[in-house]
């Protein structure tokens, strides 16, 4: 028995200088990189892993919009825009993208908009034929999948609101993006509420079994779906520097995106590791603006009025109370925007 | 690396409750299931949710396709959390009542409520827990979401405290180095699985299920330590379980193996005891009836010589004298190991053998016998036929006790099965009862006059037929009568 021990003993050493050493070795081979870029300012971004959240960040990367800055960009995943916020709160990211559901958070305190991304169409919700949705009023009593505090709880919503239910006339099954895409594809769902690439994944494997009920176009009149990057609060007011130069990195990124859609989806799907036709079917998923754009939207009051009538949909809607609404300039940072686009 | 290391402490909590199927295995196969549904929940939620590094994705899902499979399952947030809510409430609990089954403390010995009170608690909060529950107690009351987290993370913290703190003062109080160390070397497996569960002790896994639902973060998501220091915990868990799984199978094992050895001991004892008892008794009665015949020899030496009496003194004399060698002799062959030399011999010589012995000491009874089969049996003659002349006056013995003698009646039946020949020996006596069935194959053992019967009959009749490759079994009901039946291996080799 003692003799086992020792050997153990051993085996623990010797994996605990593995250990060691494979940290030490990475150190050694990155040294020269460091070196060089040793000015640089490392910024954790929190993003999903789609076009819409990816295209601006990824073209500044590769085309060298934030180093330009002294930014050092490092990824890190996450499945919806809570889980960002949630993040930058206990400090494991920098900044954030979140869809249009997320955007309560910021409403009620709990993050800052920097920067303005898109507005998107990339919500849809989905029926299943072969269950007997075929149209919005068929929703009645099915059980729909959906990922709730996000955009998914937004566009169902809006689908339901039409067909004159609430969420008391179905069933509701609280899910992570991921699992949606299974419930439905598994038949253990009548319905789904998601975003894309969820939503073509699911018509791509389910064929004509599946129907498009609702996307955000059919609602961009009463109900814009933002996206925006986030901050926690904070965090602008103590790194207003850094903050604007990521913005401008981030514009600049997003400038060289809106004249190359295609190049840009396969640096994405490059970075998230799938099939670029897959992200190339997404491009289609937002309204990709330039930085002019975005000064004008902003001072002739557009950008504000989005803002403003998100507020009131989420009051609408029942997941803002009508006391938290706040004036729009007090989360959304207009002016880091526009000295970022200057 | 993660994975793995859940698979492993599953599989070898399995393999110590299949070598040791006692309370202690159970707990500890309770506290590895609990932990490793805990974190299998957590890295659930982790695949689904994302905000690790690459490297840490790596180290916990080994490649972006398990990843990608792990993320992909389908479950709900509500199930999700309530997954990791049962995990995180059932550790403490097997934690707690594996330090009580350590504990030698006699208080605790004393106060076995504390015990089933101890699981009061995890249930309750398991109950809390649950999705609907949850939301009902805290829909309209923010401030109770802070409430229960606090007095939940207290209540285990105080579970996990008492029960690292039994455990020590356990391996503190073994006067014995030997077991001591081996105590130290599962109380570490243990503390280890401890380390792995106070990872994520802070975190409340309600956060699965209401995100946001107050302001703590999602710490789930977040790297607690570095790749290395999780790679250094993974190692010393896995090595710990090896260790700890090894010392707890050795340590019951010694245990076991202590408290047979005392019992093989004790029952020695006590058959010694009995044989020696039974023994001693009836020489001495012997001795004694020879004392009263040596008494009457002197007397009548004294007087004029009766040569009459005389002859019937000695005679008496000569009589108890061969009674005791017989019985010496009985008692001797049953004791000492018998060698039995198989050989193909005909059935019926057996069976005639035996009755030509009964028929000497019962002349005037009478044996039923059926003889279906004249095959050939392997078997040893000699030891055979007196195993199934033992059963035969036991039988004889058993019908003496009748008050209608045309009542009594004893058989033996000869006959194959696919497998035996068989030997039935059938008495319509008084039958043995339940209490005495258990006892009769014992040593020593005997209900009937110790001065004639020193109870080897039937541990000798067993004992051969054992030796025979065989099976004594027997059927009995109080006052109908018993049958014993001697069931020997059919002979293969004899071809008609």
């Amino acid at each position: 028995m003692k003799r086992l021990v020792s050997w153990l003993a051993a085996i623990l050493v010797v994996f605990s200088l593995v250990g060691c050493s494979s940290s030490t070795t990475s150190g050694t081979s990155d040294g020269k990189e460091k070196e060089k870029d040793k000015k640089l300012t490392t910024v954790s971004v929190g993003y999903m892993p789609n076009y819409a959240s990816l295209n601006s960040i990824v073209a500044g990367m590769k085309t060298g919009t934030f180093k330009e800055q002294g930014i050092e960009v490092k990824l890190v995943e996450f499945a919806d825009g809570p889980t960002i916020i949630a993040a930058l709160e206990s400090g494991s990211i920098d900044v954030g993208y979140i869809g249009p559901g997320a955007h309560v958070l910021p409403i009620q305190g709990q993050a800052e908009i920097f920067a303005f991304s898109q507005l998107g169409n990339a919500d849809e919700v989905i029926g299943n034929v072969k269950k007997g949705v075929k149209t919005i009023q068929d929703l009645k009593g099915k059980t729909i999948a959906v990922a709730t505090g996000t955009s998914s709880e937004q566009i169902l919503t809006l689908t339901l609101a039409e067909a004159g239910l609430t969420t008391k006339d179905v069933k509701l099954m609280n899910m992570d993006a991921s699992a949606i895409v299974t419930a439905m594809i598994s038949g253990s769902v009548d319905a789904v509420a998601t975003w894309s690439p969820n939503t073509n994944a699911i018509k791509k494997e389910m064929g004509d079994d599946v129907v498009m009920l609702s996307n955000n176009k059919r609602y961009a009149d009463k109900s814009p779906s933002i996206a925006s990057w986030v901050v926690k609060p904070g965090y602008a007011d103590q790194n207003k520097d850094l903050l604007e130069k990521f913005t401008r990195g981030l514009f600049k990124g997003m400038d060289y995106r809106t004249d190359h859609l295609d190049e840009v989806a396969k640096w994405v799907a490059e970075e998230i590791a799938v099939d670029p036709k897959s992200v190339l079917d997404q491009t289609g998923d937002g309204e990709w603006i330039t930085t002019a754009e975005l000064v004008k939207r902003i001072d002739d009051g557009t950008l504000e009025a989005y803002y403003q009538k998100q507020q009131e949909n989420f009051v609408e809607a029942g997941r803002l109370k009508k006391e938290e609404m706040r004036p729009v300039s007090e989360y959304v940072l207009f002016d880091n925007m526009k000295k970022a686009a200057q | 690396m993660l994975l793995i290391l859940m698979v492993f402490l599953i599989i070898s909590s399995i393999m110590v409750v299949i070598v040791k199927r006692n309370k202690e295995s159970f707990y500890l196969f309770g506290l590895c299931i609990s932990l490793a549904v805990m974190l299998t929940g957590i890295l659930l939620y982790i695949a689904k949710k994302g905000g690790i590094s690459r490297e840490l994705q790596t180290f916990f899902f080994f490649n972006s396709e398990i990843k990608l499979r792990i993320q992909y399952f389908q479950i709900t947030l509500d199930n999700l959390g309530l997954m990791i809510a049962i995990g995180r409430y059932l550790f403490p609990l097997f934690l707690i009542l594996l330090a009580f089954h350590y504990s030698l403390l006699p208080w605790l010995a004393r106060n076995y409520w504390v015990k089933r009170l101890a699981f009061c608690l995890p249930i309750f909060l398991i109950c809390i827990y649950h999705p609907v529950v949850f939301r009902l107690l805290t829909q309209n009351h923010e401030e109770w979401k802070q409430v229960i987290t606090i007095v939940t993370n207290g209540l285990l913290g105080g579970y996990i405290l008492v029960s690292i703190l039994l455990l020590i003062i356990e391996a503190y109080s073994i006067q014995m180095k030997y077991f001591q160390q081996k105590f130290i070397l599962i109380i570490s497996f243990i503390l280890s699985l401890s380390l792995l569960y106070l990872l994520y002790f802070g975190q409340d896994p309600s956060q699965v299920y209401q995100l946001y639902s107050y302001r703590n973060g999602i710490y789930y998501l977040d790297s607690v330590l570095s790749v290395p220091a999780y790679l250094l915990i993974v190692v010393v868990n896995v090595i710990l379980a090896i260790i700890g799984s090894v010392s707890l199978i050795k340590y019951t094992h010694d245990q076991f193996e202590t408290s047979r050895e005392e019992i093989t001991i004790q029952r020695k004892f006590e058959a010694i005891s009995t044989g020696t008892s039974v023994f001693v008794h009836s020489i001495k009665n012997q001795l004694l009836a020879n004392r009263v015949i040596f008494k009457r020899i002197h007397c009548s030496m004294q007087n004029e010589v009766d040569l009459e009496k005389l002859k019937d003194h000695i005679h008496t004399l000569s009589r108890q004298n061969e009674n005791i060698l017989q019985r010496i002799e009985e008692l001797y062959r049953s004791v000492k190991t018998n060698v039995v030399h198989l050989i193909p011999v005909p059935l019926p010589d057996v069976i005639n053998s035996s009755l030509e012995r009964f028929h000497q000491k019962y002349p005037d009874k009478q044996v039923e016998v059926q003889l279906m089969v004249s095959s050939m049996i392997l078997a040893d003659k000699v030891h055979l036929s007196e195993a199934i002349y033992n059963l035969l006056t036991n039988a004889q013995e058993a019908v003496n006790g009748l008050e209608d003698r045309e009542e009594a009646k004893v058989s033996v039946h000869c006959y194959n099965t696919s497998q035996y020949t068989i030997i039935e020996v059938k008495d319509s006596g008084i039958g043995i009862g339940k209490k005495e069935a258990k006892r009769i194959f014992e040593p020593f053992y005997s209900n009937k006059n110790t001065n004639q019967n020193w109870g080897m009959g039937l541990h000798y009749v067993r004992t051969i037929v054992k030796e025979h490759f065989g099976n004594l079994r027997f059927e009995s009901e109080e006052g109908k009568g018993s049958t014993f039946y001697v069931l020997l291996p059919n002979f293969k080799g004899y071809k008609k």
